[in-house]
């Protein structure tokens, strides 16, 4: 049996930003799929803890949204990055990547006798 | 304060005044949410029953999720204080000292050059600021039914005059006067959207309808008159009926 993890506090914003920077504008249900997916359906996600996170970046102008119809024609709210959120998540990628490697180089420190 | 942050709270801040637009905004969202994802489960082979039992279980529960989206939107310490000052002015309004306030403000824009009719109400519409009550409303056939479970209207208080400086036309019935008074029965005039959606074969007018947010705190009020339909929520809102409750009393006649 595969065991799924929890988000990690403050990475749902940051995996809906990537994913409306490869997907394009893409409604909250697609979000939330596409993050799970990704993850190989190993991250344990409530689809509906996407909606506080998109609320927030769009109050904070990283993401923008309208309604328009969806793939199977359906009424449905799209939302897309805005120009501040590309570079939100330029500036996000760096730091995690940064304490990534930061974080690997101590799992990788051999133990000293 | 980061910018960004700033701009964040500061659409917090606002939001309190459109709260029921935006949640029937949310509530359309979730349920295009829903759709699509019982659709999927469809086509992945599940019964319509399973299909929709996932989706709500995977979206972690309609409440949960509203509940959650509001307090994101909002500030909920605020929205209280919001709620209070609303109660505050609800009972203002009984108070004859403003009564007498209005009934001079309204003279008085009345007696300027160029001003025909002059009224008031609690909540002009297409104003953006979403303040008319949100309550229920009981027909007369219907009388055991709880205003919690009831269609929901928008309430909107008015003094006599309104209509005709609003220009939306009295169809039938009689409009506000001197006559209703806090003494006399409660009277209502209600829009022409109510009465197709109650009474489609037959006049309302004498019909009485309980209108209120708590079945304890509901009075029965007499219809009589039938105004013209306007729109009191934002355009990009489905408009629901809307039932102008009569106490020009409290606003002292014209």
């Amino acid at each position: 049996m595969s065991e799924k993890t929890d988000v990690w506090q403050g990475t749902l914003a940051l995996m809906a930003l990537k994913t409306l920077e490869a997907l394009g504008p893409l409604h909250g249900y697609g979000i939330a799929r596409r993050i799970e997916q990704i993850s190989g359906n190993k991250l344990a996600i409530n689809y509906g803890t996407i909606y506080p996170a998109l609320l927030k970046l769009e109050q904070e102008g990283y993401i923008a949204s309208e309604w328009g119809a969806s793939d199977n024609n359906r009424r449905a709210k799209h939302y897309k990055l805005t120009r501040a959120g590309r570079k939100r998540l330029a500036k996000e990628t760096q730091k995690w990547e940064t304490t990534t490697e930061i974080l690997a180089r101590f799992f990788a420190a051999p133990e000293e006798s | 304060m980061d910018i960004r942050r700033l701009r964040g709270w500061l659409a917090r801040l606002f939001s309190i005044f459109n709260r029921r637009r935006r949640d029937l905004e949310f509530a359309e969202e979730l349920e295009s949410h829903l759709a699509t994802h019982i659709e999927d489960n469809l086509r992945a082979g599940m019964s319509p029953e399973e299909a929709r039992r996932v989706a709500l279980l995977k979206l972690g529960g309609v409440t949960l999720t509203r509940e959650l989206h509001r307090e994101q939107r909002g500030v909920p310490m605020l929205e209280t204080y919001w709620q209070d000052l609303r109660f505050g002015l609800r009972m203002l309004r009984k108070n004859t000292g403003f009564s007498l306030f209005f009934h001079q403000l309204l003279e008085r824009v009345n007696a300027m050059p160029g001003v025909t009719n002059a009224g008031a109400i609690v909540a002009l519409p297409l104003t953006g600021i979403d303040n008319a009550w949100d309550i229920g409303l009981v027909t007369e056939s219907q009388a055991n039914m709880s205003l919690q479970q009831a269609p929901r209207i928008s309430l909107g208080i008015i003094t006599p005059q309104y209509f005709r400086a609003m220009e939306i036309p009295l169809l039938t019935g009689r409009a506000f006067d001197g006559a209703d008074t806090q003494a006399t029965p409660k009277v209502a005039i209600i829009d022409e959207r109510l009465v197709r959606a109650h009474w489609p074969n037959a006049s309302p007018l004498g019909q009485r309808i309980r209108i209120g947010q708590a079945d304890d705190r509901a009075d029965w009020h007499t219809i009589v008159g039938i105004a013209g339909a306007a729109q009191h929520d934002q355009p990009d809102v489905a408009t629901r009926p809307t039932c102008d409750e009569g106490r020009p009393v409290n606003c002292a006649p014209l």
